[in-house]
């Protein structure tokens, strides 16, 4: 028995049962979907909700995007409910020094992200003397390869895409930027240097995304400024001096594809796709006010397949303090709030989040790590907060990293891992 | 803009509908769960109705809207389909033996995660690019080269299970289905 694929799925719907359409039924249905924008949402039981909130009534604007086809039920999660599931660790590193002055500071192994196809990018320095390494670790067998010396110190680094074809990293701070394409199968670096003007911030790291037409946009406030947020680009390849993209400012911006979202301290949240755009949302999440010392912070923006992910600073004394989370639905399905979160990663179908608020827990690292699953509906505690910002999620491996047993005010002391979550 | 209450669309719904139910059956592994799909998913299309391009993008998001409400429903779904019974011996040669193909290929389609079981679907039914998959789905193109292969490699062992071989795909003989419904 050989079989063709693509004659077997046609064969396999050639006697189809006879159907028809109601098309009158669709439209009572969808018309009473559009009336129910005022009513009280439903809690979702499976997934231990604590309190049934009022729907969001998702006002138009005139000249504004379309607001979303459909009113969103929302339902705010507790992390205080979920399970504790450890995970199977496949890939592990560890850095330790003490905070004394040793040259223990120059050296590092930690892991940076995961490639679509299933690799960790690892990071070595073994000494001041030398450059940081650059490798892929194949986590089933726990062979890396080294890579050719990158042609850009890597302080800063940022993973901005790790495609099966390709390596794009950024790395720098301050006015000087370095985006550096690694082919994977010529194996040779390429490197850009990207300009922005004097005058932005040079202390905070730059939030540096890469667009689907391969523009690199760096984001960051002005210096010695609160906000708001100001955007740059440039071509990769190419480079050279950004320009500024002032129809971002005060935004902050992630691409999936042909989707985009941007979203504002304010709670707007418009996500664009070829089918046109689409405001989820045009206010902050209940209890959660602006930071007052830095209101106009962007929230951070993600996507989990199709949903978009939008994390807010809150006010410490809101009634929500630290972060919340809310993931969106573009079709217009349930709106999931997670207050005390902050999501770090995400991928097709699910979002690695990081609780804020941390009374007592040791120096320096969040109190926990969760994964929410979009399709389950379910949230796991997978272990003690992050330490530092590598978390990643891609090919159903999870990258995350935690403190730790020495670690303390004095010494630094932190394990990446990857766990296989399928 | 069009109204919702267009007949374009009671007459977009009667055409495409049988089309989004095959695609939504190989998905599912049964018709009449197919046949909600495919109602959820005109319900979406009809909400959206009024600021869609009728010539250009009411198609795709149809067709994006039927996947991604399938593979909503069979991950909640998962832990109890059975979409086909229990395989015996490989089956002798008659008439039977097309029954006992779908069979296998509808149980070994269910064993796929949804989102390999929809990159195999809309690649090799649908006969869809990779980009217009990755749009789909709202994934990169290299999710849905990795996850077409995975997919491919679970149905040749499922097919290897039952004394049954999968040859390789051939490269799509047809090229106008991005915008159509087969």
């Amino acid at each position: 028995m050989s079989a063709d694929l693509r004659s077997a799925l046609r064969d396999a719907v050639a006697e189809e049962p006879t159907f028809s359409v109601d098309a009158a039924a669709i439209a009572d249905a969808g018309g009473r979907r559009v009336r129910r924008r005022t009513r009280l949402a439903v809690a979702a039981a499976a997934l231990s909700t604590v309190a049934v909130l009022a729907v969001v009534a998702v006002a138009s604007r005139p000249a504004d995007p379309e607001p979303a086809p459909a009113p969103p039920e929302l339902v705010r999660l507790d992390l205080g409910s979920a399970d504790e599931v450890p995970l199977d660790v496949i890939a592990s590193t560890r850095t330790t020094w003490k905070d004394d002055g040793s040259d223990e500071f120059f050296r590092h192994d930690r892991l940076e992200g995961l490639t679509e196809d299933g690799l960790v990018l690892r990071n070595r320095r073994t000494g001041p003397s030398v450059g940081a390494l650059l490798g892929l670790l194949d986590p089933r067998t726990g062979t890396t390869d080294w890579l050719p010396d990158p042609p850009a110190n890597l302080y800063g680094m940022q993973p901005l895409a790790l495609d099966v074809d390709r390596l794009v990293l950024g790395v720098g701070q301050g006015n000087g930027h370095s985006v550096l394409v690694f082919d994977r199968a010529s194996r040779t670096w390429q490197r850009d240097i990207v300009r922005i003007p004097y005058g932005i911030e040079v202390h905070v790291p730059p939030r540096m995304v890469l667009a689907p037409d391969d523009r690199v946009y760096v984001g960051n406030t002005l210096e010695n400024q609160p906000g708001p947020m100001r955007w740059w680009s440039a071509p990769v390849p190419g480079g050279g001096t950004a320009a500024p993209e002032p129809e971002l400012e005060g935004y902050d911006v992630v691409w999936s594809g042909p989707g985009r979202i941007v979203a504002d301290p304010d709670g707007r949240v418009v996500a664009s796709t070829p089918a046109g755009e689409t405001e989820l949302s045009d206010r902050r999440p209940d209890g959660c006010e602006k930071p007052r010392a830095f209101p106009e912070v962007v929230p951070t923006t993600l996507w989990a397949g199709s949903h978009p992910v939008v994390t807010y600073l809150c006010d410490s004394e809101s009634d929500v303090p630290g972060a919340t989370t809310v993931v969106h639905d573009p079709e217009g399905g349930r709106v999931f709030e997670v207050p005390d979160a902050s999501a770090v990663a995400a991928d097709d179908s699910r979002v690695v989040l990081t609780s804020e608020n941390n009374p007592g827990a040791e120096h320096p690292g969040r109190s926990s790590t969760y994964v929410l699953d979009l399709d389950g509906l379910t949230i796991t505690r997978i272990g003690r907060g992050t330490h530092e910002p590598q978390v990643a999620l891609a090919a159903d491996l999870l990258l995350w990293n935690t403190p730790g047993p020495t670690d303390s005010q004095d010494a630094y002391d932190v394990v990446w891992n990857v766990a296989r979550l399928d | 803009m069009a109204r919702r209450d267009d007949p374009e669309f009671a007459a977009f719904a009667a055409a495409c509908a049988p089309g989004l139910r095959r695609t939504a059956y190989l998905m599912c592994g049964d018709w009449d769960r197919a046949a909600d799909v495919v109602q959820e998913a005109l319900i979406r299309v009809y909400l959206a109705w009024p600021r869609l391009d009728q010539d250009r993008d009411v198609r795709a998001y149809a067709r994006r809207a039927a996947v991604r409400v399938a593979i909503d429903q069979s991950r909640r779904r998962s832990s109890r389909e059975v979409p086909t019974p229990r395989l015996g011996e490989r089956p002798v040669a008659d008439p039977t033996d097309q029954v006992a193909d779908r069979a296998l290929l509808m149980a070994a389609l269910a064993d796929l995660p949804p989102r390999q079981r929809a990159c195999v679907v809309l690649r090799y039914y649908e006969d869809l690019s990779v980009e217009t998959v990755a749009e789909v789905l709202g994934c990169r193109t290299g999710t849905v080269k990795s996850q077409t292969a995975r997919g491919l490699a679970a149905l040749r062992v499922a097919y290897a299970r039952h004394g049954g071989e999968l040859a390789d795909p051939e490269p799509a003989a047809r090229t106008h289905a991005e915008g159509v419904m087969p």
